[in-house]
């Protein structure tokens, strides 16, 4: 009886998931916005998503973060794709070239235009705007996307320490000169050879190589976007000048010791004197009113070079300084279904009155925490000043001096180059920085081979369009004309075996092809059909949105050249997880079930508590796992054990697990043994089918257990083994879920520490459903088979010489 | 501690308890009741005694005790009996083994649930704290304040937490002694703190998710579609097929089943990016339908192990069926599927096992809250929510608990119909 009310109450339960969703009031219209945090500290975007919510009632908002700060890239280009776009996106600006040249934004200029005719208040007008951002939403003269917020950096100093130093705490360093001989005078070493203080670093905090490089008129893109000029002489110059700089400072491994120490939060090092002088974002402003504001400190332009202060030479018609700004936007997808609605949204939140709104709410907020208030800069100027003359009365003067500074630089302020290229830019450029200062690299050598990696980038892309359309209708006829050959000579094959039988026969035949149909359809629309066409995609060029290109060999080429280290790391972390994974897990569950398969009592108990981690979901595994194998002592369970008793023991300190390269894979490992209860119950079903009487003679002829285990258990059990063997080492060198949730963050790269957890079947992933480089995935996909397809191969070939099979077992 | 002196405690320990274990185990053979209440009262005696034990040699001197009492009472009440008993011995280390066993494999889940009851000031703690608690409250004019004790001139003083101040200062109060009135930094004081699980973080748990979800359920009901369906297609398509190629005899056959089981070596990579542009041609992306529609086509593994069981059915029982003019799909239904009910049990929850566990596909094809799988959204909630571990762990073991629960009442059937894959042919 409870059986069936446990049924009844389960597919009642289902059914009513079954029934299409209903929006909250059957005229409203559903607004999906992703990218947005709301939550318990971000009250103004509450309250201005609240209002909005209250003047459009025939809105129904709906706000989803979708991964921590930045949009997740695969989400989004899997939904733009897949058709079912969200409606409006915040998207951080220096990605956008990506996007919109991919096509994955729709164009806003016909909105912009009609806002320009209207005399709506809220209407989105470019004059209204900081130009630096605007243009960062630029793409080949379209607009993308709006920006909504923006910041800058500034050279923030510490007036304590300078007096200290006696240096004039009202006469910060405006040229690079000066910098460096106050940050030498602001720097104190230690008995111990280490730093005291430090008076600077040059790339900490938003010290990045874009800033210095500006400052001496060096560009990092041609104006076209067509070539990457990081290798340009300005640049190098820079660059030079901060590799001296670090000598002058004390040397990069002694600086980076000293700030491998540095914390966040109150524990900051500008805020605690460690650190004199810092570039930073104008957000530090509001750390420090958080956690110190009885601090000292003054905030000025970042200074420049000599020359640029004196407007000397190419400098005679720039600004003095420099800066430059990034932050969000809002765009709307390729495919929005209410783009009406998506831009009425964006006109509230960007105008001044929603800015006031929310920056009321949040000032509220911090009130009732005790905390002081600094207002935000927004995109729109107009915003800015109205917010910013609110509440620049309840500001002490060195955070009002601090934000008049940011503000007034805004004029000037540079951007991110807008490329599709922009994140392999930036991280080349981290690169090229950090080859310079470790010197590894001269600045010039660093310099042109990040920008020769960037060029064969912007190639690829450009080549792009001199690869020939795949002319789908020839291949579709060719394969079509063969499937209808093969199927013409199976047809004969069956209609000459079918005259030569008798009615019953031909009966029992059909019946057998109409029962095997659900797998050959299955078969036909889900396997051949895919395998034939990523055969065909492999020799392509094919991202989806567009059509399909026919580009030859030149995937597997880049497969075979220029991606080669990628793949040969991803291959060899793979075969890693099966050399080590796959022994290990099978003894482990091979112990358990012999262990098990004695008769003891209560044996039903233990085979549960055994088998019961293999059930659980693998997300949830790895979650748990993840904390487990926290590497910090006081919060994983196995430092902390690990530090009780084997660092006391043996003075081996804990491993860094999932946060160090040469611990992840074992972390992996690890993680898989505690699973290895689900293959013990095939063990034991091996190790019952053996006879017992093999043992019996065994032991009258005087052999020890470990005699017995050696020449009757493994040999009789090869034949698991060898299947074993098999299907685990195609299924290590399949990996994925637990590789990608552990190494990754959610903004896309999921490959740990070091690559150290990328495995095949992530790059494959990712370059599949994040870039959408089809084309490229399914060449990766079919060099893959036939790695597993050989491996198999050789096993089986070694079969004989190990497996042994009773020849009495069927 | 040495490793040495570890070692020789873990070692000379789990003597001790297979010695104690065996004579409790042939006392009770021997039918010997005070010699097993005698046993079973000796580790409680120990537990009372340890305390007025030498620090140093605590651990020592316990193990020996209990091993010394053991034998010697076994000796007493018992004395014809040889002094360590052979035939339990085995049976007993048997049995501390895979005790200790189940015990390593069960931290894991012990510690989820701590963590899940845990403030999060209890989660970075060195040694870990394995009981959660929370600080001691009581109301003081009219407020909520925390109770807490600091050290003044070498005394403790009792005090009540009254504010805490925006520069992570405290202001307190004595509780005796109510002129004692402090501004201290929190190092300062010792909070008191009684044994209170944090329930909050499910609740929070709940909270955080996107509101679509209403809480979970929704995730709830949409894993369950998929695992049902799922369940329902594969058994009905693959017993179908499967009896096609085990009983009826049709040309090419034996070619197509060697076709069938070279489709089980495909890595599935090869053919995601052709799947994901059918489904997206046929509008089914973000939607549930890629989940649990191809589990109607009949997967290879369950064909294959299908079809070795429906060979193992004697052909009288089919012939018998066709001389009373059964048709094929009479005799599917009706004399051959309830002969093979283990496997399809075996088939039914392995398949449940796998849409629940599922991962990858919801990646790939789902991307609004309200059609996400319990596994999915978990994930989401650890990108988003990954360094508030109370709150996580809460999530985590809400996504667990019905799959536990199933296991445990069908325990039976699942790993009788997993053993039976292995058994595979007869």
């Amino acid at each position: 009886m409870y059986r069936t009310l446990l049924v009844f109450t389960l597919c009642l339960f289902i059914s009513l998931g079954l029934l299409p969703a209903q929006p909250a009031h059957a005229e409203q219209v559903k607004l999906v916005v992703w990218g947005v945090s709301t939550g318990d500290e971000t009250k103004d975007v509450n309250a201005q998503i609240d209002e909005f919510k209250k003047r459009h009632p025939e809105i129904d908002v709906s706000v989803l973060q979708m991964g921590s700060g930045a949009m997740n890239p695969q989400k989004l280009m899997t939904a733009v794709v897949g058709g079912v776009p969200p409606d409006l996106v915040q998207q951080d600006r220096f990605t956008i070239g990506d996007w919109a040249s991919r096509d994955a934004f729709r164009p806003l200029d016909d909105l912009l235009a009609a806002d320009a005719k209207s005399s709506d208040p809220l209407a989105i007008r470019q004059a209204d705007y900081v130009q630096a951002p605007w243009q960062e939403t630029q793409y080949q003269g379209k607009t993308y996307a709006i920006p909504n917020g923006t910041d800058d950096r500034v050279l923030y100093y510490n007036k304590k320490m300078f007096r200290d130093a006696g240096l004039d705490p009202n006469k910060p360093p405006q040229t690079w000169e000066e910098l460096i001989d106050d940050a030498k005078k602001l720097t104190k070493k230690n008995d111990t050879g280490g730093f005291e203080h430090l008076g600077f670093i040059p790339v900490f905090g938003q010290g990045w190589l874009y800033l210095w490089s500006w400052q001496m008129d060096g560009e990092f893109m041609s104006p076209d976007g067509r070539t990457c000029t990081m290798a340009n002489p300005q640049t190098e110059k820079a660059l030079a000048a901060l590799v001296d700089w670090y000598k002058q400072l004390g040397g990069i491994d002694a600086i980076n010791s000293f700030s491998g120490g540095f914390a966040g939060g109150e524990q900051d090092p500008f805020m605690t004197n460690k650190l004199a002088m810092r570039v930073e974002g104008d957000g530090l402003i509001g750390s420090i009113a958080r956690y110190h504001p009885e601090m000292d400190f003054g905030v000025c332009p970042v200074p420049v070079p000599a020359e640029r202060l004196r407007h000397e030479g190419r400098y005679k018609n720039d600004h003095t300084w420099v800066t430059w700004s990034g932050g969000f936007a809002y765009a709307i997808p390729s495919g929005s279904r209410h783009v009406k609605e998506a831009w009425e949204f964006i006109q509230w939140m960007n105008s001044p009155e929603a800015a006031l709104l929310g920056a009321k709410a949040q000032a509220e907020y911090f009130r009732s925490k005790g905390r002081l208030y600094l207002p935000p800069i927004y995109a729109n100027t107009h915003a800015t000043d109205l917010v910013f003359g609110a509440y620049k009365g309840t500001l002490p003067p060195k955070f009002l001096s601090a934000k008049e500074t940011s503000i007034s630089l805004l004029n000037d302020t540079k951007f991110r180059p807008v490329t599709f290229v922009g994140q392999r830019l930036w991280d080349e450029h981290v690169r090229a920085v950090d080859a310079a200062l470790r010197g590894t690299k001269t600045p010039a050598q660093s310099l042109a081979y990040g920008q020769q990696q960037v060029q064969i980038e912007l190639d690829k892309v450009y080549n792009r369009e001199a690869h020939p359309l795949l002319a789908t209708g020839p291949v579709t006829i060719v394969i079509s004309i063969l499937v209808l050959i093969g199927f013409a000579v199976m047809g004969i094959k069956i209609a000459q075996w079918m005259r030569t039988r008798s009615r019953a026969a031909r009966n029992e035949a059909l019946t057998g092809f109409a029962f095997v149909m659900p797998w050959v359809f299955g078969f036909l629309v889900f396997t051949l059909g895919p395998i034939l066409s990523s055969l065909v995609l492999s020799f392509c060029d094919y991202d989806v949105l567009h059509p399909a290109r026919y580009a030859g060999i030149s995937n597997y080429k880049s497969i075979v050249t220029l991606d080669r280290d990628f793949i040969l790391k991803s291959i060899g972390n793979a075969l890693y997880l099966a050399a080590i994974g796959i022994p290990l897990g099978m003894a482990t569950s091979l112990a358990m079930a012999m262990l098990l398969n004695s008769k003891v009592r209560g044996q039903n108990f233990y085979r549960t508590f055994f088998y019961m981690p293999s059930i659980v979901p693998v997300v949830a595994t790895t979650v748990l796992w993840a904390w487990i194998l926290n590497a910090d002592p006081d919060r994983g369970l196995l430092n902390a054990a690990w530090q009780s008793s084997i660092s006391v023991w043996f003075h081996i300190a804990p491993p860094g697990w999932l946060t160090v390269p040469a611990w992840a894979k074992p972390a992996l490992i690890l993680i898989g043994l505690w699973g290895a209860g689900g293959g013990m119950i095939l063990w034991l079903a091996g190790l019952q089918a053996i006879p017992t009487t093999l043992y019996e003679a065994a032991s009258l002829d005087g052999a020890s257990p470990i005699k017995q285990f050696r020449h009757i258990t493994l040999p009789m059990l090869s034949p698991y083994i060898f299947f074993n063997v098999i299907m685990g080492t195609i299924g290590a060198l399949q990996t994925f879920e637990s590789a990608y949730i552990l190494g990754g963050t959610s903004d896309g790269q999921s490959t740990g520490p070091d690559d150290s957890l990328l495995v095949p079947v992530v790059y494959l992933f990712n370059s599949a459903f994040q870039y959408f480089k089809m084309g490229y995935a399914s060449a990766l996909a079919w060099i893959l088979f036939i790695i597993i397809l050989g491996l198999t191969m050789g096993q089986l070939k070694m079969a004989p010489r190990w497996v042994h099979y009773e020849t009495d077992k069927k | 501690m040495t490793v040495i002196s570890w070692l020789f405690l873990v070692v000379f320990g789990y003597a001790a308890l297979t010695v104690w274990f065996a004579h409790v185990m042939r006392a009770f053979r021997l039918k010997q009741i005070p010699l097993v209440i005698g046993l079973l009262a000796v580790p409680p005696v120990l537990l009372v005694v340890m305390p007025f034990l030498p620090e140093a040699l605590r651990a020592v001197l316990f193990e020996f005790l209990f091993l010394g009492l053991s034998l010697l009472l076994g000796r007493a009440l018992a004395p014809k009996e040889a002094l360590i008993p052979k035939r339990e011995t085995k049976t007993s280390l048997l049995h501390l083994v895979l005790m200790s066993g189940s015990a390593l494999f069960l931290v894991p889940f012990v510690w989820l649930v701590v963590t899940s009851l845990k403030e999060d000031s209890q989660m970075a703690k060195f040694p870990p704290e394995w009981i959660p608690t929370q600080q001691v409250t009581a109301q003081v004019n009219g407020h909520s304040a925390g109770l807490a004790t600091i050290m003044d001139g070498g005394r403790e003083v009792p005090i009540y937490v009254i504010h805490s101040n925006s520069d992570g200062t405290l202001n307190v109060v004595g509780r005796t002694d109510q002129s004692f009135q402090r501004t201290v930094s929190r190092a300062d004081i010792t909070q008191e703190r009684e044994f209170k699980p944090l329930w909050k973080n499910y609740s929070d748990a709940m909270k955080f998710l996107p509101p679509e979800s209403h809480y979970g359920l929704v995730n709830l009901q949409n894993t369950l579609i998929i695992a049902l369906l799922g369940v329902v297609g594969a058994v009905l398509s693959s017993s179908l097929v499967a009896y096609s190629f085990a009983r009826l005899t049709w040309p090419g056959r034996d070619w197509l089943f060697g076709i069938l089981l070279a489709t089980m070596m495909l890595p599935d990579a090869v053919t995601m990016m052709p799947r994901f542009l059918i489904f997206r041609d046929l509008h089914w992306i973000d939607t549930l339908y890629p989940l649990w529609v191809p589990s109607f086509f009949a997967s290879a593994f369950n064909v294959f192990l299908l079809r070795q069981f429906f060979m193992g059915i004697p052909q009288e029982m089919e012939d018998a069926a066709k001389i009373d003019g059964c048709t094929y799909l009479g005799t599917y239904w009706h004399v051959m599927l309830p002969m093979v009910k283990p496997a399809l049990a075996a088939v039914a929850i392995m398949t449940f096992i796998g849409a629940w566990k599922d991962f990858m596909n919801p990646l790939i094809y789902i991307s609004s809250p309200e059609k996400m799988p319990l596994s999915y959204v978990l994930q989401l909630f650890n990108s988003a929510h990954g360094g508030e571990p109370g709150m996580l762990m809460a999530a985590t073991t809400m996504v667990m608990l019905p799959v536990v629960l199933l296991f445990f009442f069908t325990q039976r059937y699942f790993i009788e119909g997993v053993s039976i894959t292995g058994l595979g042919g007869r």
